[in-house]
């Protein structure tokens, strides 16, 4: 049943497409927000604290069901889907997710598998080969019996991501992958991620809190505002002097990376805010 | 593609096993020393004990006794610290909780609620079938898990904090109502008390019976719940993200941990704490993963409550208080079970939180 699942996932276009979404926890959060992840694309999602990225990666990844709207992975509409089908489809890492104590990280990564195997949880030879190549794409092959809360953040993190490769699906969503690292791991996360997007094709939705990461790191921008997404497009398009000052509060020059030529986000004032927007 | 290198072999699966082997070789030692050896009462020797149960046209008739007696407390201990380790080791998962046990699921208190107030309220029949006091404790303790589960839910979903506190809050008013029925009871009082921390005294061969039934009918719903207790390890999100339904694997999980635990504590009595340390005993060697923790968390949990049984038929509480000269103030009964449990398993488990780092 899985086999079959798998192949129909292959011979589909590998994008993401949520329409009109209304969601919330009791209190609405997310006001009709479009978003669509290209297939082989990485797709960035920016906005200030509390605007609804989380959220609306979770309606996305089928943890959260939307008053209003659909999501669609993979050409089919997630409500008519399980909660495994979806797992084949999509795989999510949360925000800073825990990690039990004496977990090594081959037993984290093998939870990846959950929507592949058996009732009883047996892995199979496939699934093995599954782990095992998820470990190697994160590298660390050499630490497989180490403890996961013994590993530096940037490692952990890593065995994180190995978790929802193990899933092998063509979409990953990732939410704030660069948390509580420090920058040579938050680039060691972005440039992993980036070398899976490329070499793999896989499409990739991921939540960021820093704009020089999405503007460096991502094929297209989604910057959401109270809920509402106000912005879609390339970095260059999307990334504006008013943007910066009306959603993000702040006085920045946008300069084109020397290197890379992306654009390079330079703040040098926190912006006098606008008035009727008091909230934090 | 390329050929998958394969991966260094996790050291913990044969830790594990290791581990397994060496509790149950222990565990079949303790069940010999524990058949031959009994103080005060009948001295049976290997050869004697053997006579006994299968040969008893060489024995005597008193030995014939002794020797049932003690396989029946003998399998009773060993399945009763079997189910209440399982039981505890999926909660602990279940709950993401290092104190999490089986008395929380509000189980043990309604089972031992349910059986003490039959006995001081219920109907004086002469003579109570084998079947009838754990029967009633089953139905206590499934009422108390399902009234624990079902407040918890209120809210529309299962979570583990609510459920833990109402355990919690569940345990303490079915604990004020055991005072009530305790101090009701006139006459009855020791055998409660006994009842109430835990006892496998009471056990005959059509209650082990029982016991291994139910055992055996908990056991594929054990199963099923060691793949959902590990991806509910990792947290709500990431396991439903990995395919999991939420709602419905937590309610597998918790029904296969109270469904073991009502078998075990409607047939002994409130035996708790092995519930609680036997997985903290083995974790560090199995890893938190069910798949190892749980199997090797049973074993070390039948030998400790085998120990305890041991402990208390030959230590009782007349030769603690004989060095203190205070030989005349108890009595010759011995103590519950679950009063040996606590004495050995309370220092052993501080020595072992001291060496941890």
């Amino acid at each position: 049943m899985t086999d079959t699942d798998a192949a129909e996932v292959a011979g589909t276009v590998a994008d993401l497409r949520a329409t009109g979404i209304d969601a919330g926890y009791g209190s609405p959060v997310l006001h009709g927000v479009d978003l669509t992840a290209l297939d082989g694309k990485v797709t960035a999602l920016v906005g200030p604290n509390g605007s609804g990225k989380s959220t609306l990666l979770k309606v996305c990844a089928n943890l959260l069901d939307p008053e209003a709207g659909s999501v669609v992975v993979c050409g089919e509409d997630i409500d008519g889907l399980s909660t495994r089908q979806v797992a084949t489809r999509l795989a999510l890492l949360p925000q800073g997710p825990t990690t039990p104590p004496y977990l090594t990280v081959r037993d984290l990564v093998e939870q990846g598998r959950f929507a592949h195997v058996g009732p009883l949880g047996m892995l199979r030879r496939g699934d093995h080969e599954a782990v095992t190549r998820a470990i190697q794409l994160v590298g660390l092959e050499h630490m497989v019996n180490r403890d996961v809360d013994s590993l530096s953040g940037g490692e952990r993190q890593r065995a994180w991501l190995a978790l929802s490769l193990a899933q092998e699906t063509p979409v990953l969503a990732l939410d704030e992958p660069t948390t509580f690292l420090d920058i040579g791991h938050q680039w060691e996360v972005l440039e992993l991620v980036r070398s899976l997007n490329a070499d793999r094709g896989l499409t990739v939705l991921m939540v960021l809190h820093d704009l020089n990461h999405a503007a460096s790191f991502s094929d297209h921008l989604i910057v959401l505002e109270h809920g509402r997404a106000i912005a879609a497009g390339e970095p260059w398009d999307t990334l504006t002097d008013e943007l910066l000052r009306d959603v993000f509060g702040i006085e920045a020059s946008i300069i084109a990376d020397p290197r890379t030529k992306r654009p390079l986000i330079v703040p040098h004032a926190a912006a006098k805010r606008r008035s009727g927007s008091t909230e934090s | 593609m390329s050929a998958l290198a394969s991966l260094p072999p996790d050291p913990r699966v044969r830790t594990s096993i290791r581990t397994i082997a060496v509790v149950v070789a222990v565990t079949l030692f303790m069940m010999a020393m524990s058949l031959w050896w009994g103080t005060g009462s009948v001295r049976l020797g290997p050869v004697t004990a053997w006579n006994a149960l299968f040969d008893s046209e060489n024995a005597e008739r008193l030995e014939v006794v002794a020797a049932e007696a003690r396989v029946v407390r003998i399998l009773m201990s060993v399945l009763v610290g079997a189910a209440l380790a399982s039981a505890g080791a999926l909660l602990q998962t279940l709950y993401r909780n290092p104190l999490a046990s089986p008395e929380i699921t509000g189980v043990t208190q309604g089972s031992v609620v349910a059986v003490v107030v039959w006995l001081v309220y219920g109907p004086r029949e002469s003579a109570d079938p084998d079947w009838l006091f754990p029967v009633i404790g089953c139905i206590g303790g499934i009422a108390a898990g399902l009234l624990t589960y079902a407040v918890s839910r209120l809210g529309g979903r299962v979570d583990p904090l609510r459920l833990i506190l109402v355990g919690v809050l569940l345990g303490g008013l079915l604990g004020s109502l055991l005072g009530l029925a305790l101090i009701a009871s006139d006459g009855l009082g020791l055998d409660l008390i006994s009842w109430t921390v835990g006892t496998v005294q009471s056990a005959t061969w059509g209650r082990v019976g029982l016991l291994a039934a139910a055992l055996a009918v908990c056991l594929p719903l054990v199963v099923i719940a060691i793949p959902y207790g590990n991806a509910l390890a990792l947290g709500e999100d990431v396991a439903q993200g990995t395919g999991l339904t939420v709602n419905r694997a937590r309610g597998v999980v918790l029904f296969a941990a109270a469904a073991v635990t009502a078998a075990a504590v409607s047939l002994v009595g409130g035996i708790g704490f092995v519930g609680l340390v036997a997985p903290h005993l083995v974790r560090r060697r199995t890893g938190s993963d069910l798949r190892r923790l749980l199997p090797t968390a049973a074993v070390v949990g039948a030998l400790l409550v085998l120990v305890a049984d041991f402990a208390s038929r030959n230590i009782r509480p007349r030769d603690l208080a004989t060095p203190f000269g205070a030989a005349e103030m108890v009595g010759a009964f011995a103590l519950p079970t679950g009063v040996y449990l606590a004495l050995i398993g309370a220092p052993f488990f501080i020595h072992l939180l001291r060496r941890q780092p």
